[in-house]
């Protein structure tokens, strides 16, 4: 059940009325509630696998729960600060083992496997093509393994008591809204928030719709659209010499964006309706001036999971310049491989911890005067997009095949992938527009959303009845299109 | 505190501006759920009246969607006003393979050829289910193309949709829908612009022709009976090479049954018992190049329709060689070949036959009815069974039940076309001529003004000889205006 499907907007529909008239009032029941609407939305997807997030929860919950009482046992007084105990790391690592061994097995058993039959095939081992196994990737593993990892860590660490309540505790690794692909969020900030009781908000239920609207015409208008001819392109690099591959490689750089940041919109507007606040993934990060800057503004909870839980393990910047270095590049490579399960997204993780640590940390890019931000912004962009070549490409040789294709210059076949002129030039307005809205948004977004929702009457309306609009008649949907969010496969 | 700051002396302090804001507020903090709701409402409200406008308008109808509408329409019209004795349902094979105004004036009913682009079993059936709602047909005919992956088809979302979209009865449609669409293609079943919204960038063309044209308006006006005859020569010499040089299209050793079509087979058969209907299968004929193990194909198909116990006319089966030529077959080489014209009238006839003689059902005659001449009046095949009134102007009687030697005649009759005067000669029923049986004839006739008689030869309309009665037809020049046919000779 995809955020931009018919079955999403029904589900949402009636699960919101529920909630709101029949469930709200009592707090185990409202909570029971959402953890059956979460586990029906992610069954939807497979069944079967509904199974494999509700054993993750179980360890995870189990797990916990452990090392608390391990943990009071060593520092019993009560408002002492809870230190980790050392009998307590066994569960964790139980519980580590657990949703690594899951993801291990899910995500990365074909990839190591393949790995190792062409090594072995190198010294004359193996032989031939490796057969792949049959393991259907659940959907979102990798986000609800991280959530829940990072839940028995910091119970572990004392910064949170373990959660009591099964339910509540279930509720917030399946909770639906962000389950499939994230935010990932901290049990510090999510699980407080199912023990409080919902009253209903009018401004969180008209914002909430508000981000999932605009979240949508993202999605639908713009990234879909896009796609069209990335997929294109991308389908058909042999005739895609020149321009066209560029282009592709641009565009798909704002459809990542676009794509993601979209569904990140819905999950917290989606939240946000039900009266949870959910983190936020992106802050306009194509107008960062410096990687770090970037990174600080792409995926935000993804890199905040790393940065706390491997960076900082690993000994962060405090065992000196070169071993920051490696510390870096060692945690970017983890999350290209987080990513996916092949050695493209390893590269590509790479080549942006490269970017981080040769241009940020060793030539410290850092711009003051608004010149320089400009070229800063553009020169981070273009390399950002240029490691997407590794992103986007099946394989090694399809992401250097399309930037050879880059060097060669040919105007021919612009309009041969999928969209024609028109299309592209409306895909093109809608970028600058949305990068203009951005732009206004970063310097004066607080105001102007003040201002938009409270005061200015006719363009708010404007506004909701252009979204729905514009998503029935100048959005991709209905048949032949794939429409699932790039980021479902993670 | 809150009601001092409300009272009206600080109305006057804070100035109207602020007082509005905080009214406004005050509002919204009293029926929070229902100001939601009814702003939700309205702009769903919005959205769904200017989609329904702009279908409507029909401004993202694809054309073909306007040709299937007439065959619904249609059906509709006729179901109603006349009622349907005999109902065909397939897809575009059944709608060029059978001339329904030819099958009706054969056999004295009413018939119907409610056919769609694409349609397999399961839309066969749901179309059944809506037909059935505005009248009980005797016999309800299956044309069996629409079973199995023969056209290697799970229907394309468009034709299914387009199909959907035929049926009027909204009960009905409302219940087929989980059988047919998954979720996500609900609303786009129901509307053109849903569908076809990538029309604005991609199809403008479309857009601008259904402006202009407004097909929507467009309602059936007279009886139009369903079918989509191909009013084309056949195979030409050039196609048939192709034939030997790859192939036949088909193979029924490779094709197979889909899923469904048992279940649906029954569900039909089921609906024709519950129904008190003739149940009957037909399988028209593809050119004998086109399709190879057609035996093998037919076990299959035999697998699911002898448990209905329904018969089935097998065209294809009984390959008669000496009449299907290749004038009978469209002149491509695609899957899903059609008869033309030629063939259609032939099998049109053939099929009459085994209504008529083999089902032998206790059919409606309507031939009995003026009502039903008045509207079959001057229709194809209207003339090879019927004679022309004495009013007409265009197609002349010139003479009736006239004995000429051994040879005793129904009618004689001219049809007076642009370029020529098409004579009939319609030999009564039961006259025993074979088709080597030459026919010269010695008509008297006017041309300018002066009287001739002179000798003319006279060819058989094999296409018919199955039904009713023999003909003989012959083109004349359109000068030549014949008056009488003075004496008829016959050579074997």
């Amino acid at each position: 059940m995809l955020f931009n499907t018919f079955s999403f907007a029904l589900f949402l529909l009636i699960s919101y009325c529920l909630y709101v008239f029949a469930f709200s009032k009592n707090l185990k029941l409202r909570n029971l509630f959402l953890l059956t609407a979460s586990y029906f939305f992610y069954s939807c997807w497979n069944f079967k696998l509904l199974f494999v997030i509700i054993g993750v929860s179980l360890v995870d919950y189990l797990m916990g729960l452990k090392i608390q009482k391990e943990n009071k046992q060593t520092s019993p007084v009560e408002g002492e600060n809870i230190k980790p105990a050392k009998s307590s790391k066994k569960f964790l690592l139980i519980a580590i083992a657990v949703n690594m061994g899951v993801l291990a097995y899910f995500k990365y058993s074909n990839f190591f496997l393949e790995s190792l039959w062409n090594l072995l095939g190198l010294i004359g081992i193996t032989q031939g093509e490796y057969s792949p196994l049959n393991i259907i990737l659940p959907v979102g593993i990798s986000f609800y393994c991280f959530q829940g990892l990072s839940y028995v860590i910091d119970v572990y660490k004392g910064k949170i008591p373990a959660s009591n309540n099964p339910i509540t505790f279930f509720t917030f690794i399946a909770f639906f809204p962000q389950l499939v692909a994230g935010p990932i969020e901290r049990a510090g900030n999510l699980l407080p928030q199912f023990d409080k009781s919902f009253s209903f908000n009018y401004d969180d239920a008209r914002k909430g719709m508000f981000l999932i609207g605009v979240g949508l015409v993202k999605k639908m208008l713009i990234a879909d659209r896009i796609a069209v001819y990335v997929d294109g392109v991308f389908g058909n690099l042999d005739n895609a010499v020149g321009y066209p591959s560029l282009l592709a490689l641009i565009l798909f750089a704002f459809q990542l964006y676009l794509d993601f940041s979209a569904y990140s919109q819905i999950a917290i507007g989606t939240a946000k309706m039900f009266g949870f606040t959910l983190s936020d993934n992106f802050r306009m990060p194509y107008l960062s001036v410096s990687f770090k800057d970037f990174w600080s503004r792409w995926h935000i909870t993804l890199t905040n999971w790393f940065r706390d839980y491997l960076y900082f393990t690993l000994g962060g910047n405090r065992k000196g310049k070169y071993r920051t270095y490696i510390n870096v590049l060692i945690i970017f490579a983890v999350s290209g491989l987080w990513h996916g399960a092949s050695w493209n997204f390893f590269i590509w993780g790479v080549l942006n911890g490269l970017y981080l640590t040769v241009f940020d940390k060793a030539f410290h890019l850092e711009p003051k005067k608004w010149f320089s931000k400009i070229l800063c912004c553009l020169f981070v962009f273009f390399g950002w997009t240029f490691s997407l070549a590794f992103f986007r490409g099946a394989t090694f040789s399809d992401a250097i095949h399309v930037l050879k294709n880059i060097g060669l210059s040919s105007m021919d076949k612009i309009y041969e992938f999928g969209l024609n002129s028109m299309e592209l030039k409306f895909a093109f307005y809608l970028i600058a527009g949305l990068m203009f809205i951005e732009l206004i948004l970063k310097n004066y977004g607080e105001k102007i959303s003040n201002f938009f929702f409270n005061k200015f009457f006719i363009l708010r309306w404007a506004v909701y009845i252009a979204i729905p609009l514009s998503l029935v008649y100048l959005g991709i949907y209905g048949e032949g299109n794939d429409n699932t969010f790039i980021y479902f496969q993670f | 505190m809150k009601q001092q700051r409300y009272s009206k002396n600080n109305l006057k302090v804070e100035g109207s501006k602020n007082v509005k804001e905080k009214e406004e507020i005050t509002k919204e903090k009293r029926h929070p759920k229902l100001q939601l709701f009814v702003k939700v409402l309205l702009i769903l409200t919005i959205t769904t009246c200017s989609i329904i406008y702009t279908d409507r308008e029909g401004i993202f109808a694809p054309t073909l969607t306007y040709q299937q509408r007439h065959v619904a329409d249609s059906y509709k019209l006729y179901a109603e006003k006349e009622g349907i004795d005999l109902l065909i349902l397939g897809n575009s094979i059944s709608g060029a393979g059978i001339n329904c105004h030819m099958l009706s004036n054969a056999l004295g009913i009413n018939n119907f050829c409610f056919h769609s682009s694409g349609s397999d079993l399961k839309d066969t059936y749901f179309t059944l289910k809506d037909a059935l709602c505005y009248c009980t047909p005797k016999i309800v005919v299956i044309e069996t193309f629409t079973i199995g992956d023969v056209m290697s088809r799970s229907m394309p979302g468009t034709l299914k949709t387009k199909n959907f979209r035929l049926r009027s009865n909204i009960k009905e449609k409302l219940l087929s829908m989980p059988f047919i669409f998954s979720v996500e293609e609900y609303a786009g079943a129901w509307s053109t612009t849903i569908k076809n919204h990538d029309f604005i960038f991609r199809d403008t063309l479309q857009m601008t022709t259904n402006k202009l044209t407004k097909h929507a308006d467009k309602k059936p006006k007279d009886y139009f009976l369903g079918d989509s005859n191909i009013n084309k020569p056949g195979i030409t010499d050039s196609t048939d090479a192709i034939y030997e040089e790859k192939g036949p299209l088909i193979d029924g050793e490779k094709s197979n049954l889909q899923d469904f079509d048992k279940e649906y087979i029954n569900k039909i058969d089921n609906l024709c018992k519950e129904k008190n209907i003739k149940l009957v299968f037909l399988t028209l004929p593809f050119y004998h190049k086109h399709i190879k193990n057609s035996k093998e194909w037919d076990k299959k198909l035999s697998s699911i329709i002898t448990p209905t116990k329904a018969p089935w006319i097998n065209f294809q089966e009984k390959y008669d060689s000496t009449h299907y030529t290749k004038d009978f077959f469209e002149n491509a080489y695609i899957v899903n070949q059609h008869l033309v014209y030629r063939g259609a009238t032939y099998i049109t006839h053939q099929f009459a036959s085994y209504i008529r003689d083999t089902l032998q059902l206790d059919l409606p005659d309507r031939t009995k009815e003026k009502h039903w001449h008045d509207y079959m009046y001057g229709t194809e095949g209207y003339f090879y069974n019927f004679s022309p009134r004495e009013k007409d102007t265009a197609n002349i009687n010139l003479c009736d039940h006239k004995k000429i030697g051994n040879l005793e005649i129904n009618n004689v009759f001219y049809s007076k076309q642009e370029n020529s005067n098409n004579v009939f000669i319609k030999f009564e029923k039961g006259t025993n001529l074979n088709n080597r049986f030459k026919l010269k004839t010695l008509v008297k006739g006017v041309v300018k003004g002066k009287e001739i008689t002179t000798v003319i030869e006279f060819q058989k309309l094999i296409d018919f000889e199955c039904i009713n009665y023999p003909i003989y037809w012959i083109g004349l020049i359109k000068d030549f205006e014949p008056k009488e046919i003075v004496a008829i000779e016959g050579q074997n």
